[in-house]
């Protein structure tokens, strides 16, 4: 007995002993590894999702923020010891960048900071750089030559050589000859136009060739030139492409609709008289509804009205989210006007000229002219019904006539005689009517054409005022729905080409549009909540359309599931999101 | 003098709490017992029988005050093995767990009846992730729980005895979670902390002597449930955003919350074996009746972004520990001991979250006891307390309901209660205790 305890306490001593020299961690089990990708020089193609803009703006802070930038990061534990070359601005500058400052009554306050005097500053001499991205460029730009494109674009100024005018955005991704490339392009051959609510129509600002919707046919050539001469370049590049992401996914495109919807203060309770003033104030300005009416507002519920298509337009209709109408982060500090100066309804705040009284007679006239119509129309319906009655007499007298022409029985000749002196007495009485109804109705014509003619006469030194008082939201504030769909038909011919692309090449393939949706229903990282919500949500920073620095650590980890997904092999480990941060609050 | 050193000794401990069996369950409530291999209904008795089984006491043929602690060097680690080719791992920084026990029984000579009194701490939780990547479920949490329990033994036969005792009980809850807030001060974070109410519970044991060699108990301790009302709630937030959390006009720093949670009862049942005067082997049994812990949930006085409530589930099923321990005494002064078991998890697939990273845990004790001086003994213990690797995915999450994904078109908002991924736990357990024999 004493033998057997003896080797217990051996064996459990031994086993104390073994089991403090292994390793009790949770350890991870594959390692890092680039599979067949060549990640030595990996180049960002892409526009401000690449380039790491925030709140509207380019700080280094944000820069180093960039999805390209921790992915090379992570791209690091593969065995990438090389550079990740970026074009930073300095420390403490800003291309202009919004903050949140505070919050008063549960609103946030949003201010900005202005440009720094360097932020600009060419920097081409630190490159050629990794990471292309370049704030506002669309593919529509990708093959154009840099001192075109240099016009509209100071970022992609501040990159390349201020002496090179010739070379392509194309022919700088190239240079650098990668090897790995992300390339996230095509939002910006959309968003601007959305942004803007489309105030140029799809062909966009002529002059600048900006805020339009680069047609599917130009996309596809660029883009394809692009690829081709990528992998002409290297044949062996690998890479992910990005879908394009609907854009009215973003806070940009989404809290207005939940202010607008929520705002108790709106005078969205319209009396008749104030329908009927609102309409004949439209109907003065040149407005119309899109069928053509001028029945633009309604007794009872009201949103306010929008321009519908380009800036010149002039149909306008009530908003509506359930049209698909996405109202812009830009109205928000337009929405004191709603209350102050009628903006989307009309403006009678200092009513000097008496302009509201003005329309008075003419609201009256209406009246009278309504009452007045409908009298003429009566009149009009018994004048007919008259004409008719003295059309089929005269035709009863017609085929008499034809039948005593043909008849030679004196006795029938005589009773068909007696007939026709009957019809002729008929027909002399329902003229003597109808001259008393023509008369009435002649009477009732002039007059009512009298009535509207004064109407148009008072109406006419009204029109100018009218337009001005006229205030629907200008087109710029509200993406409408017929508008939202431009968008989407464009995106979905984008996408389609795109994927279509990446299995082609063998390229990993970051599905945007899907990112964008998900976020916006919300996604739980380490029970911190991660969604689209304006501020709060923690994925888009203040401009409501660029991701923050958490938001950009989320891209980069799709990113390299992407890579994962794409089949060549290559474990990179992701990110920790929240070790990035979401907006920054104010004290 | 003696009396001093006890108040020393128990306002230290009162600062520091403990860990250790799977849930958050102790155990660790003699070392001659920890020794052992944690067991020791069946043992013949010494002072700390009123833990481990009042009813054996009546068969103590002295006094004995009794008085102990361990340190518990208690380590958590994750791998995020949810996340495909993640590297990213996370090890907590528990403070040191320091359970203890004090344990007086003492009876006139030749009495059939054994009085005695403990002082102990059977529940009691530390984990700290600190800022790990599932900070927004869990930073850190601090559970203790204080038994008292005076109790009576009585000896019905020579080979027969029973006794009970009344618990009192208290305890104490602190936790603390990230806010998704970035501000200069960092992440935002939410704590509570609260004192339970006393509770009574009761502890009842008997042994049975069922010849010189062999004895055979079973005790029963009943379930307590730890109720906090009105604890407090600390949020660090910026301040200006405080309207837009917690409802335009509310003085968050007033906001109260309300919680419980089950020490659940346990059932033992043991066998000893001493076929010679050195030597005693025993083995040992325990249900811990976990089922009790089915949902944990938070009341708040006013609600706290958006929520005046906070509940998932826990779902715990009842768990069994088997136990083997041996001791050979070597000679009046040394005896040594050994022992080994095996511990289930009451936490099921799903459930797993990070203030309880449990696992099945296989555990294997040593230890011995020095009778430095005729009414003095001295125990040392060592228990090596070993999880094994537990994984657990999103999807698991979602099944069990500790994941409900947000889905803002039916209004469901989601939340996260489990962090998914890989979970290991390990623990050095050094354990000492005085006993003065009278």
């Amino acid at each position: 007995m004493k033998k057997l305890i003896t080797y217990f306490l051996a064996f459990i001593y031994a086993g104390l002993g073994m089991m403090l020299s292994c390793n009790p961690e949770a350890e991870p089990e594959l390692s890092p590894d680039k599979g067949a990708a060549d990640f030595s020089v990996y180049v960002a193609i892409g526009n401000s999702g690449s380039a790491g803009m925030q709140n509207n703006g380019l700080r280094a802070e944000y820069q180093l923020n960039s999805f390209p930038n921790i992915l090379a990061r992570q791209i690091r534990s593969t065995g990438f010891q090389g550079e990740f070359k970026q074009p930073l601005l300095a420390e403490g500058e800003t291309t202009g960048n919004l903050k949140l400052t505070d919050f008063s009554n549960g609103m946030p306050v949003i201010s900005s900071d202005p440009g720094t005097a360097n932020a600009f500053l060419n920097v081409s001499s630190e490159g050629p750089f990794n990471n292309l991205g370049v704030p506002g460029m669309p593919v529509r730009f990708i093959n154009t030559s840099s001192g075109t494109v240099r016009l509209t674009n100071p970022f992609f100024s501040r990159m390349f050589p201020e002496t090179e005018t010739d070379k392509s955005y194309i022919d700088y991704c190239i240079e650098k000859n990668p090897t790995f490339v992300t390339i996230e392009l095509g939002i910006n051959d959309v968003l601007l136009y959305a942004s803007s609510g489309g105030k140029y129509g799809v062909q966009g600002d002529l002059r600048t060739g900006l805020f339009g919707i680069t047609s599917p046919e130009e996309f596809v050539r660029n883009y394809s030139t692009m690829l081709n001469r990528l992998y002409a370049n290297n044949s062996d590049i690998k890479g992910v492409l990005t879908t394009v992401a609907d854009p009215t996914f973003a806070p940009f495109f989404n809290t207005s609709n939940e202010l607008l919807r929520s705002s108790r203060s709106l005078p969205l309770q319209l009396s008749e008289t104030e329908a009927v003033m609102l309409n004949i104030i439209y109907e003065l300005g040149g407005y119309r509804a899109p069928d053509g009416s001028a029945e633009i507002f309604i007794v009872g519920g009201n949103y306010p009205v929008i321009q519908l298509g380009d800036s010149s337009s002039k149909i306008v209709r009530r908003f509506d989210a359930a049209l698909g109408d996405y109202a812009l982060q830009t109205i928000i500090p337009k929405l004191p006007r709603i209350i102050s100066e009628g903006l989307g309804y009309a403006d009678l705040e200092n009513d000097s000229s008496n302009f509201a009284l003005a329309l008075v007679p003419i609201m009256l006239r209406n009246d009278s002219l309504r009452s007045e119509a409908e009298l003429l129309s009566g009149l009009e319906n018994e004048k007919e019904e008259f004409e008719k009655q003295i059309n089929n007499t005269n035709d009863e007298i017609r085929a008499l006539d034809s039948l005593i022409a043909n008849e030679t029985d004196a006795e029938v000749l005589t009773s068909l005689n007696i007939e026709r002196t009957g019809l002729l007495q008929n027909l002399e009485t329902q003229e003597a009517r109808y001259g008393v109804i023509l008369q009435n109705w002649k009477t009732k014509k002039a007059q009512t054409e009298l009535l509207a003619a004064e109407i148009e006469q008072l109406k006419a030194p009204l029109r100018a005022e009218a337009e001005a008082r006229a205030t629907p939201f200008p087109t710029e504030f509200v993406l409408d729905g017929t508008e939202a769909g431009y968008v989407r038909t464009a995106i979905q011919e984008y996408n389609s080409f795109i994927g279509g692309q990446a299995k082609a090449y063998g390229m990993g393939l970051l599905d945007a549009d899907e990112l964008v949706r998900k976020i916006y229903n919300g996604v739980s990282i380490g029970g911190l909540p991660l969604n689209a919500a304006f501020i709060s949500g923690g994925f888009y920073s203040l401009d409501g359309i660029h991701p923050t620095s958490r938001g950009q650590a989320y891209i980069a980890n799709q990113f390299i599931e992407a890579i994962g997904r794409a089949g060549y092999g290559a474990h990179v480990p992701p990110v920790n999101v929240n070790d990035y941060k979401g907006v920054h609050y104010p004290e | 003098m003696m009396i001093s050193r006890v108040y020393l000794f128990l306002t230290f401990a009162l600062l520091s709490e403990s860990l250790f069996a799977t849930g958050y369950q102790v155990l660790l409530q003699g070392n001659r017992q920890a020794a052992m291999g944690n067991l020791g209904v069946a043992l013949n008795p010494d002072a700390s029988s009123v833990f481990w089984n009042p009813g054996a006491l009546a068969f103590m043929d002295f006094n004995q005050l009794t008085a102990g602690g361990n340190l518990i060097f208690a380590t958590n680690s994750y791998w995020d093995s949810s996340s495909p080719g993640s590297q990213y791992t996370a090890r907590t920084k528990n403070d040191l767990g320091t359970p203890f026990f004090l344990y007086a029984a003492w009876s006139p000579a030749g009495w059939p009846v054994k009085f005695a009194a403990g002082f102990y701490t059977p529940f009691g939780n530390r984990v700290n992730w600190g800022d790990w990547n599932g900070r927004g479920i869990l930073r850190e949490v601090n559970l203790a729980s204080f038994y008292m329990q005076p109790t009576v033994s009585w000896k019905i036969t020579d080979r027969l005895s029973v006794g009970g005792g009344v618990i009192l009980a208290f305890g104490r809850v602190e936790l603390n979670r990230s806010l998704p807030i970035d501000y200069n001060q960092g992440n935002a974070t939410a704590a509570i902390e609260g004192n339970a109410d006393l509770k009574a519970g009761f502890n009842v044991g008997i042994l049975f002597k069922a010849s010189e060699k062999i004895n055979i108990g079973a005790s029963y301790r009943s379930k307590i449930k730890m109720e906090v009302k009105d604890g407090e709630t600390h949020f660090d937030i910026p301040a200006s955003l405080a309207p837009n959390l917690f409802g335009p006009g509310v003085n968050y720093e007033a906001i109260t919350f309300d919680a419980s949670l089950p020490l659940p009862a346990a059932v033992n049942l043991g066998v000893a074996y001493m076929p010679d005067s050195k030597v005693t082997i025993s083995f040992e049994a325990s249900l811990t009746e976990w089922s009790e812990y089915q949902f944990f949930a938070l009341e708040y006085s006013s609600p706290v972004l958006g929520e005046s409530r906070q509940s998932s589930p826990r779902s715990y099923e009842n768990s069994w520990a088997v136990k083997l321990g041996a001791s050979y005494k070597m000679n009046g002064k040394f005896t040594f001991r050994a022992g080994a078991y095996y511990d289930e998890s009451p936490v099921q697939k799903g459930y797993l979250t990070p203030e309880t990273p449990d696992q099945d845990r296989f555990n294997m004790t040593a230890g011995l006891s020095f009778r430095f001086a005729e009414d003095w003994t001295m125990d040392l213990a060592y228990l090596w307390v070993n999880g094994q690797k537990r994984q657990q995915s999103y999807e698991d999450g979602l099944a069990a309901g500790t994941i409900v994904a947000p889905d803002p078109g039916r209004g469901i908002s989601g939340f996260q209660a489990i962090q998914p991924g890989t979970y290991r736990s390990w623990a050095h357990i050094a354990g000492f205790s005085l006993s003065y024999t009278f």
